[in-house]
Formats: structure tokens, sequence, C-alpha cells
């Protein structure tokens, strides 16, 4: 899955990739950015953490042309009132002016969003990430938004918001096979609806494409449940199954309440909505004509 | 031998037989249990399990799967269903722009009431040997409709553009509620713009019950995805993420204000599992009427428990309520689940298969798993190896 989303043959608009201290989620962006190169036209890379010259040095070595770095200032919350980009600048109105004329497609990835987090409220990192994505603003179509978070910096209740707001996100966690790099826990909503929770492991290679995904299954807790179901006709001291002539004989049983051509004319009407008492006499009851009560002499 | 032919079937047939008033609205009928007006939620068999429909004049809640896609469907059902009914429509939505969300609504199945009593043919009458009576009985159970209430949609199909256009919806999307929404400290901006819209809707359709007109008709409110953070809702906290927010039940209390005072009916749509801190879901579901919540087996261990496999998810009705009585209509059960058809999309009666194992083995996982202790702060539940 993290294969197909990477290369762009899965669809999905808004990326999130949360690492923590164990596990670090670099990598992943750096291939993204690798992958969304050669989809894109343009991508804009957003720097707002400490250590986002990491990211800047490591495609400096490669050498890719068409990704444009906008590094924010160390002021980020303009108490010096410098210039540059802020975490309350609008983003999408600066990256719109950074545009060269004619772009189709551009991708936007953000490294990393937990500045964004702590010093703002999480509705406004949301609505950033919303904006970038869908807004009628950026008179380019953005093809999608990546992002890294570091999900052992912020509570909860920040982290779930922000989970609601993309459409996938990758959970990388302390690897347990051998022979892999890298894994990860994948969440992807499809646009048709349909929801994929997998964990995968991976490697990255050098120049930063996403190889060897296998799945890693969990270890099942609940017991098949086939295993669970007995025969209750099993092991009994009395015979339960039916021979083929006894089976016959069974179909010949006139039932009491089939339908008999001799006792019923008419009850095949079409009284769906009202409650119609239809008698029929047993061979047992005795259907007397008269009234019983004529005998009474009061 | 007696025997009662009876139809006790999921819809009745069973019409009141009441004196047909002047003014009969398109679309309602009075309900069987008190008399209440009542419109269809646009799926017949969630009409059926709260009482007949939703009531008019009352907000319905609808806490939303974790995400999303089936309350987004409950929404396009009852938006569809303004299309057929000729109610008018107002639909809100933050997350997604409400053209897409009309653009995608599903086509009606119309079908002849004649179609439907010429299906059985007489090769299916040796298949009955007992149950004879019912044979010439529809299969399904389309037929019922002899009311214009509660249509059926085909879920492959999408909505003609015409009709839903002959309904005039009023869309409000997220540019509109960024550029228009004026500070305001009591409550949410963006709630408050949205009961000021609400209000000018019922005006300028004249659905407030002071106001006298000819034609009566219904105005449907479907609000997606309210309090999700793209309203400016931090799942219930306020901006210094200490002190409490309640914008939101405010919002609810009014727009229940607004709602017994017109010929209207709401549903909203909130990601309840977006708000951790304990008892403010509680206050949310107060305020409003009708309380249905969906829980989605999609990418949970549910999805893999074989007494599940034919549905997608339970479906929990949470509250429901006491219009001019003691008592609210009571289900015969309070289990059900729902499951999406490619064509439908149905809510049942939850069957469990009966447990045959020895070992009756109960599941382990917590009970109540989304309320957690309050982790507003920067404490988490998980041991964190930056705590100090």
């Amino acid at each position: 899955m993290i294969g197909d989303i990477v290369s762009g043959s899965e669809n999905s608009k808004i990326v999130l990739i949360e690492d923590s201290i164990d596990a670090n989620g670099r990598n992943v962006l750096l291939s993204y950015i690798v992958s969304l190169s050669k989809i894109t036209e343009e991508v804009h890379l957003l720097l707002f953490d400490v250590r986002g010259q990491d990211t800047q040095e490591a495609l400096k070595s490669l050498g890719i042309q068409n990704v444009k770095v906008h590094r924010a200032s160390t002021d980020l919350l303009q108490w010096d009132r410098s210039q540059g980009i802020g975490l309350h600048t609008d983003i999408k109105a600066y990256i719109r002016e950074r545009l060269s004329p004619g772009t189709k497609s551009v991708a936007v990835v953000i490294d990393s969003l937990s500045p964004l987090l702590t010093h703002t409220s999480p509705s406004f990192t949301c609505k950033t990430l919303h904006e970038l994505a869908y807004s009628e603003a950026l008179r380019s179509q953005v093809q999608q938004v990546v992002t890294l978070l570091h999900g052992d910096l912020h509570d909860d209740n920040s982290l779930s918001l922000t989970h609601h707001t993309c459409t996938t996100v990758h959970k990388m966690v302390p690897i347990t096979t051998p022979y892999a790099m890298f894994c990860c826990n994948t969440i992807h909503k499809k646009v048709s609806g349909k929801v994929v929770k997998i964990r995968e492991s991976f490697n990255i290679t050098e120049e930063y494409q996403v190889t060897e995904v296998a799945e890693v299954k969990q270890m099942s807790q609940n017991l098949p449940a086939d295993q669970n179901q007995l025969d209750p006709t099993a092991n009994l001291t009395f015979n339960l199954s039916l021979s083929d002539k006894e089976k016959e004989a069974r179909s010949q049983v006139i039932l009491p309440y089939t339908y008999n051509k001799e006792r019923q004319e008419c009850v095949l009407a079409k009284s769906v909505g009202e409650g119609k008492i239809f008698y029929q006499p047993d061979e047992a009851d005795d259907f007397d004509e008269e009234d019983p009560d004529d005998d009474l002499d009061i | 031998m007696f025997t009662f032919f009876n139809c006790s079937m999921a819809t009745t047939s069973f019409q009141k037989k009441a004196r047909v008033k002047i003014n009969q609205i398109p679309g309602t009928k009075p309900s069987l249990f008190n008399n209440q007006l009542l419109i269809s939620s646009g799926v017949p068999s969630l009409d059926n399990i709260i009482g007949g429909g939703l009531a008019v004049g009352t907000v319905c809640l609808i806490e939303e799967d974790v995400y999303g896609s089936y309350s987004r469907l409950l929404l396009k059902y009852f938006s569809a269903e303004a299309a057929m009914t000729g109610h008018s429509l107002l639909l809100a939505s933050a997350d997604q722009d409400p053209q897409l969300i009309v653009k995608e609504l599903p086509g009606p199945i119309l079908d002849d009431p004649g179609d439907v009593t010429k299906g059985n043919t007489p090769e299916q009458s040796e298949n009955m040997k007992i149950a004879w009576r019912y044979q010439h009985l529809p299969a399904s159970q389309a037929g019922h409709s002899s009311s214009k209430f509660g249509h059926y949609y085909d879920l492959t199909k999408v909505m003609e553009p015409q009709l839903i256009s002959s309904v005039n919806p009023a869309l409000v999307g997220i540019e509109e509620l960024e550029r228009e929404c004026k500070e305001c400290k009591d409550l949410n901006p963006k709630y408050k713009y949205l009961l000021k819209r609400i209000k000018e809707e019922i005006d300028r359709g004249h659905f407030s019950t002071t106001e006298q007109t000819d034609k009566r008709s219904i105005l449907r409110i479907a609000v997606h995805s309210l309090g999700s953070p793209l309203w400016d809702e931090c799942g219930g906290l306020a901006s210094n993420q200490e002190d409490l927010d309640y914008s939101l039940p405010r919002f609810l209390l009014a727009l229940r204000v607004l709602m017994r005072s017109a010929f209207a009916v709401c549903m909203i749509t909130i990601p309840t599992h977006l708000f951790q801190i304990p008892g403010y879901v509680g206050r949310l579901r107060k305020m409003c009427d009708t309380v249905l919540h969906m829980d989605s087996f999609a990418g949970s261990d549910k999805e893999k428990n074989p007494a599940f496999k034919e549905y997608h998810g339970l479906f929990n009705i949470v509250q429901l309520p006491r219009l001019n009585s003691l008592l609210c209509h009571m289900p015969d059960t309070l289990d059900f689940a729902f499951k999406l058809r490619r064509k439908k999309f149905t809510i049942e009666k939850l069957h469990l298969p009966p447990e045959l194992s020895e070992t009756a083995n109960r599941n382990q996982e917590d009970p109540l798993p989304h309320l957690h202790p309050s982790t507003a702060l920067c404490s988490t539940t998980k041991p964190n190896k930056l705590d100090f």
C-alpha cells in the first residue's frame, strides 16, 4: 500500500507521516519528494522544523531540479517582527506568489507540521492543510500535500484532530522483522469510502525509492471460528439421521396446513391488510351445524 | 383449526383513517402513535425503527463513524428525499464542497405499484407447501409506495441535475463560512453565521409557524460534519487548550429553538469520536432530539468477527424525542446493524448466531475504548520517551 501511495498509483490528497524518536520518518518524506518531483511540475518544500536542513541537504545531493525550498525564519512566532515565513503567514498566498507561471500540477511538502501544531491551535493546523489541498485560491491544481509530524511532541487530542483531516496516515513504528529497514502502520481512506488499515515493512534505497514492501501480519488473538463450532448431533446414543427410504416416507406425510385443493377454494384472495379467519376443520373436529345453546331451558 | 392470517412485516401498510386535512403537506404523514407530523429520513428502514420518520421541528444528530463515509451517505439520502418530495434544502459542509455532495445524490428507483402485483408466476406455487397463503405476496416490500412517503434509491445511479435544481438547494461551503463569519465572543463565529443563514432561509421560504401561506412545505437542513476542526472547533476546547468551549451545545440549543417554530427538520452529523472530554458528548446529545450513532467496522478488529460478516457496522439509537408526551417511541429491540450493498443501504436488526462453543471466550478489549481520561494537556496515556 505504501509503495502505491508514494508512487502515485493510489490517490491521496493529504498524506501525514507520523514519526517518533524510535522510528524516524524523514526518509519516507524524502521518498515522497523524489516521487512527486517526477509526477508533478513543481514541488514546494516548506521547512519549519529545526532539522529541516537535513532534508534540504539530502535533496541537494540528489540534484533534483523542480523542488523549490522555502525556509521559514528562525523567528517562527515573529516576535522580532522579522521577515520570512512565520507560523501565521498565509501559506497558500505565499506559495501562489511563488509559482512559476503556467504550472498546472503542484505538490506541497511540509517539514514538519509539529511547530505549527504546538504553537497554534489544532483547528488552525487542520484548516491550513485543508486549504492547501482543496482551496480555489491556488490557481494551479495541488496534486498532493505531504507533511511530517513528530507524534511524541503532541497530545492525543491534537493528533486525532489532525488524523481526521488527512486522507493517509503513516505511523512509523520500530522495526520488528529482520531484513527490513522501516515499518509503518498505514491508514488510507480511499476516494470510494473504503478504508485500508495495514502494517508493512519496507526498504528505502539510496535514491529514496520505496522497495520490498511486505505486509507484517499480527499474531491473531482470536481462534478461528471453525475450531469452535461443535456439531451437536455427533456422539449421541440415538440415531438422528434419516435413511433415503425414511426421507421419502416423510415427504409423503400430509401435514395439516398444506394446500389441499378439496378444502380451499378462494383462499388465495389478495387480501393483504385485512385479517381474515379461515376455518379448516380437522378429521377430529366434530363440525356440528346446530347451535349447542339450543338445549338450554331457561 | 383456526388460522389467523396477518401480515406483520417490518413496514406496515396500516394507514390511519383520518379525515384528510385540506392543506396536507406533500411528503409528510401524521405519526401513527401520537399524530405528530413526520417526514421521511430518506432510508425507509431507518424510518421504521425511529417510529415512522423524523418529526417536523426537531433536530436529528448522527454521531459519525470514525471515517465518516456512512454518515455522509445518510445525509445524501436525506437530501435526495428533499428532491423527491419537493421540500426545500439547505446543505452546509466545511469538509467537502457541498456542490460535490449534491452532485453525488443517489438516483431514485421509480417503479409503478402496478408492476409488483403481477410478480408471482404459477411455477412458484410449488415452492411453498406449508406457507402457500403467502405465495401471492410480492417478494420484496417495495410495493408499499401507496403514499408518497419514503423512497428507495439506487446508489449506482446519480440523481438527475434537473431534479435537484428544481428544489433550488441553498449550499453553504467553507469559503462562504470563512468570508462571512464575524468576530463573536459568545459563540464560534462560524456557528453564528450558520444560524443566521438558517434563519434567513426560514424567513425567505415562509417556513415559520407564525406565517400563513397557501402552499406549505418543509425545509430540510443538512449539516455535514459539524464540529470538525475545519469549523474552528478543537474537540470542545477553547483556544487556550484548557478551558472548555461551549459553542457547540449553545449552537445546538439555538438551532432547536429555531426548529421548534418552523416547519423544518435538521439533520446534523458530528464526529463525536474527536471529542474526548468526558461528558461533553452527553451535553451535545441532550441538546438534540433524535440521536443515532453509527459504528462502522471498517479498519477495526470487529471486521474479522464472523458474527458481523454480513454487516458493515453497528447502528445504535442513543436517544429518541418525547414530543408532547411522557414517553418516546420504543422500538422492539435496540440492537441494529447496517449494511451497504452495491445499490442499497439498509438498517436491520442485528441477529447474532448462537454461541455453540464450549469455551465462551469473552472479548478482551476495553468496552468503552473511546473514553480516555482527559488528555487535553501534554500528558498521554502511552509512555512517552520525551516525558521527564
